[in-house]
């Protein structure tokens, strides 16, 4: 589904990532874990499509398509999801409003029917639940006011609704205590289907104590150093990065 | 230059530091002659209206507006402190409409509608409205500018306003103007003991549109709510200064301004608050937040505190900035498209002013005005 060959990225004059090479398949939940710095949220914004991220090298082809190639809309449209470790607050946007919106411009690019206000509203309140958002929060702008926690299952609960193909979820649990964690860990494994990818980057392995990959990759200086099963993370935990980054 | 040169605001005074009056001072302006209008051609009024044509009352002017009485006097006189326009428009006023609203009567909705007609000579007026409301009365205010022509008129309006123990007035100005006109209005009022004195602004029109919104605080327990909203264009400079005293001990205002700003725009924000020696428990809050949607906009905003008293809380903040390119790619991440995405954060940073608006029918004149200086404004609507 995703092939990423010998990916270089700079930002702000500075090379971030320097020939990273990925391939996940249909089905598949891929941990991206590394040191601070290491490049793992350039490369969640990167296949994304931030505005600024200049690719000086490499391809990354998604179903067959040039990813690199499309603006983030067309990206989105086409099933790639970013999880933002920040959600962006938006004052004025209604997040009912703002969320239908997106599932149409996803539906209209399919072409499918869009959803009226009536539909859209039952769809999003059964997603919801799964991760346990209040109601009330529809209502509201964009992540204003939220708390850290409700903006990551916000994100977890669009996820939800707009049903990606891939979806990239960058520390997804950063800031989350114990009970949040567990809340998201379970909107994310409801949404593992065979159809669906799925790319975690995380610092730390305790997000996969809830979510089991099939891969972990160690990404060091913009490059994936080490790949292995999802054991490779615990031994991670037990021993960390330098173990991998620096061998003695 | 010509005869109006002397009255008008001089370069280097530091009321008008942003705004320059001196095109006025270089074109020639005529009286304007008594004109009808077509009627049918103005918009539905929101209450009884007093219909100002080129600034000159039209009809007799005489009776009730709604449960107000209306007098005809003569022009008042501008306090010594007054700026030059309110002094100005003293001095060249014919005649001062004044509207009393008897204690403890609610006189509902009253509109002043200035219309520019279609005229082929340029004009200059100097409208002058007195609102009285006496003890405990209520009225809102709508002072509503339309263009049938695109005149570049002179419009100098002053609105005095004098509220007594525990009135309140809510005064809602749509200004609409030709976008060649200069359009200079001024709100002077005077808010006794718990009365209250709450203004909601749109400036849309005008090539030039200087707004004054003047507030003493003169009696404990009074409060003003100043907000607005300036939209500036392509050759368009809007400028709002308020200045809000609170002369007396337990008085409260709140104000929020924002400004959109595309290429070859300028606005101007100026709010001044005095805090007067002994006007304790005073609290003061201001936010100026402005937008700017080019590298050809120009936005210029200045808090000014004067704090006299001890035990006061007073707050300001301002902003200028671009479009937060963050929430553009959040947006973007979700599947809306660039165009539309700039849109709504656009539209959202204005209606965050709009949604306060109390009356609905007037909220949505502007919300659709607005939304019509937006492009593709339909795929906006999708977010309403």
């Amino acid at each position: 589904m995703l092939s990423i060959k010998n990916l270089k990225v700079r930002v702000d004059g500075k090379d971030i990532l320097n020939g990273l090479d990925l391939e996940v398949a249909a089905g598949e939940v891929h941990a991206i874990m590394g040191p601070n710095g290491s490049g793992k949220s350039t490369l969640a914004h990167v296949l994304a499509g931030r505005p600024g991220y200049e690719v000086i090298g490499g391809s990354a082809t998604y179903q067959g398509k040039d990813l690199l190639d499309m603006a983030p809309e067309e990206r989105a449209r086409e099933g790639v999801f970013l999880a933002f470790q920040y959600p962006v607050e938006i004052p004025g946007v209604n997040n009912v409003y703002f969320l239908k919106a997106a599932v149409n411009a996803v539906r209209r690019h399919r072409g499918e029917p869009e959803l009226d206000a009536m539909d859209f509203l039952t769809l999003a309140k059964d997603r919801m639940k799964s991760v346990e958002l209040d109601e009330s929060l529809l209502s509201r702008s964009i992540n204003e006011g939220f708390s850290g926690g409700e903006k990551k299952r916000n994100e977890i609960f669009q996820m939800a609704v707009l049903e990606p193909t891939l979806a990239i979820l960058d520390e997804t649990d950063s800031g989350l205590d114990i009970d949040a964690l567990r809340v998201v860990a379970g909107g994310i494994n409801a949404l593992r289907n065979p159809e669906r990818a799925m790319v975690l980057v995380t610092h730390y392995q305790r997000l996969l104590d809830y979510v089991k990959p099939d891969f972990v990759h160690v990404l060091s200086a913009g490059r994936i150093i080490k790949s292995g099963p999802a054991e490779l993370a615990k031994e991670l935990e037990a021993r960390g990065y330098d173990w991998v980054v620096k061998p003695a | 230059m010509n005869a109006l040169a002397d009255l008008l605001p001089r370069p280097g005074d530091e009321a008008f530091k942003y705004t320059s009056f001196q095109t006025v001072a270089r074109r020639e302006y005529a009286d304007p002659a008594p004109t009808a209008v077509d009627t049918a051609a103005l918009p539905a009024p929101y209450g009884p209206r007093l219909l100002f044509v080129d600034g000159q009352l039209a009809g007799d002017g005489s009776g009730i507006v709604g449960a107000a009485p209306l007098r005809r006097e003569a022009p008042h006189t501008a306090p010594a402190q007054a700026n030059a326009l309110r002094r100005m428009n003293a001095a060249l006023a014919s005649e001062c409409i004044t509207i009393d609203v008897p204690a403890d009567t609610d006189a509902g909705t009253l509109e002043l509608l200035f219309v520019a007609s279609q005229h082929p000579d340029r004009i200059a007026a100097y409208p002058q409205v007195a609102v009285r409301l006496g003890a405990n009365a209520r009225a809102t205010v709508i002072e509503r500018h339309v263009a049938l022509g695109d005149a570049d008129d002179f419009l100098n309006l002053a609105i005095e306003v004098d509220l007594e123990r525990g009135a309140q007035l809510t005064h809602l100005a749509v200004q609409r103007a030709a976008i060649r006109a200069t359009v200079a209005s001024g709100v002077y009022a005077t808010v006794a003991q718990d009365a209250s004195f709450m203004s909601h602004a749109v400036h849309l029109g005008g090539s030039l549109a200087r707004a004054d919104i003047d507030v003493v605080l003169a009696g404990r327990g009074a409060h003003c709510g100043l907000y607005g909203l300036h939209l500036a264009g392509l050759r368009q400079h809007i400028d709002t200064h308020t200045r809000i005293e609170h002369a007396v001990a337990d008085t409260t205002s709140d104000e929020h301004y924002r400004a959109v700003v595309d290429r070859g725009g300028r606005s101007v924000f100026n709010g001044k608050v005095r805090i007067n020696e002994g006007a304790d428990r005073s609290d003061a809050r201001q936010y100026n937040a402005n937008l700017l949607l080019s590298e050809q906009a120009e936005a210029d905003t200045k808090p000014e505190l004067e704090i006299y008293a001890d035990d006061v809380k007073a707050s300001h903040g301002a902003t200028v900035g671009k479009l937060d390119e963050s929430a553009l790619f959040y947006l973007r991440t979700r599947g809306i498209g660039e165009d539309e995405a700039r849109r709504v954060l656009v539209w959202a940073f204005a209606d965050t002013v709009l949604a306060r608006v109390p009356q609905a029918n007037v909220r949505a004149e502007v919300e659709a005005a607005v939304l019509a200086r937006m492009p593709d404004a339909a795929k906006i609507e999708a977010f309403r």
